[in-house]
């Protein structure tokens, strides 16, 4: 499936932030999921996380997982999730992959060298919206533009 | 009957909160089209809501929830209209509701929690409607019930 620009908006999202391997990045998501069930709100969204890469470690990334909740919480102050209202990446390069390996470095790579050769300039963090299929999960892969962040 | 592990999904959605009588539920989709289209955006066709007031008390409380086709969304936050590029719920109890919607409804919605109390399950979320439309353009609706 091709490449194209497009949106990621996200209202009431719990968000998550860990520094580690990314072999590692399906913990996260349970961190998360647990969350829910002990609250007065329900998840209505795939999760979704992003990667940026840790500067001398290739193998490791600075991860923050995204739960879209149905309406807002209020967190204690010791509580290691945020809340954010909303979450948007206005404009954002969007690789659809099917692929049934997660492989989210393959696919950001694809991304980059798309913007290559469009002569787009990207960010150095990328987006995985987790879409779980047959209980099995295939990825979005959103890379968003230079100059916007997700505030 | 029942089945489980049903799923909502859709991409693109908007959703806003009303409060109206029961049988004024038209007025309200109404109402949250118009907002919509009248800022240019174009909703798909595709309709939900999630009662969430009590099924007995006189108003209904309902968030209603639009697909739409574009997938970047901006409105002034005093609309109060949330948007979400993604929307899925699951692990839902589901039954459907083919004639006599009205008195049907109260039937089905108390169906649901009779059998989450049998299977030993608790509430998730609150019951979700989906309006449905078969080829021969059928209507009938799909309530369902988030459960754990």
């Amino acid at each position: 499936m091709g490449i194209g620009m497009y949106s990621l908006v996200l209202d009431n999202v719990l968000t998550y932030e860990v520094e580690q391997k990314k072999d590692d990045w399906q913990n996260g998501v349970y961190e998360m999921e647990n969350f829910t069930l002990n609250k007065d709100v329900y998840k209505n969204g795939p999760v979704i996380f992003s990667c940026k890469q840790h500067t001398t470690d290739k193998n490791a990334g600075l991860f923050t997982y995204y739960l879209p909740i149905s309406s807002s919480v209020v967190l204690s102050d010791e509580s290691v999730f945020t809340f954010k209202e909303t979450f948007v990446l206005e404009k954002a390069l969007l690789l659809r992959q099917a692929d049934q390996e997660i492989d989210f470095y393959a696919a950001y790579e694809k991304v980059i060298s798309y913007a290559n050769s469009n002569k787009i300039e990207v960010e150095d963090t990328y987006y995985c919206v987790l879409l779980e299929v047959y209980g099995e999960y295939m990825i979005d892969l959103y890379v968003p533009l230079k100059e916007q962040g997700d505030e | 009957m029942i089945v489980e592990n049903h799923q909502i999904a859709y991409r693109n959605v908007a959703s806003k909160l009303y409060n109206f009588f029961p049988e004024e539920i038209d007025i309200a989709l109404k109402d949250f089209d118009r907002i919509l289209t009248s800022k240019d955006y174009h909703p798909t066709g595709d309709i939900f809501f999630t009662i969430i007031s009590d099924p007995t008390s006189e108003i209904m409380t309902a968030e209603l929830f639009l697909p739409i086709m574009e997938n970047y969304f901006s409105l002034p936050k005093e609309e109060e209209v949330n948007f979400r590029s993604y929307f899925a719920v699951d692990n839902l109890l589901m039954t459907r509701v083919v004639d006599n919607f009205d008195e049907q409804a109260q039937v089905k919605y108390w169906e649901l929690f009779d059998y989450m109390k049998q299977h030993s399950m608790s509430q998730k979320t609150p019951v979700f409607v989906q309006y449905k439309r078969t080829k021969s353009n059928q209507t009938y609706a799909e309530m369902s019930l988030g459960v754990v």
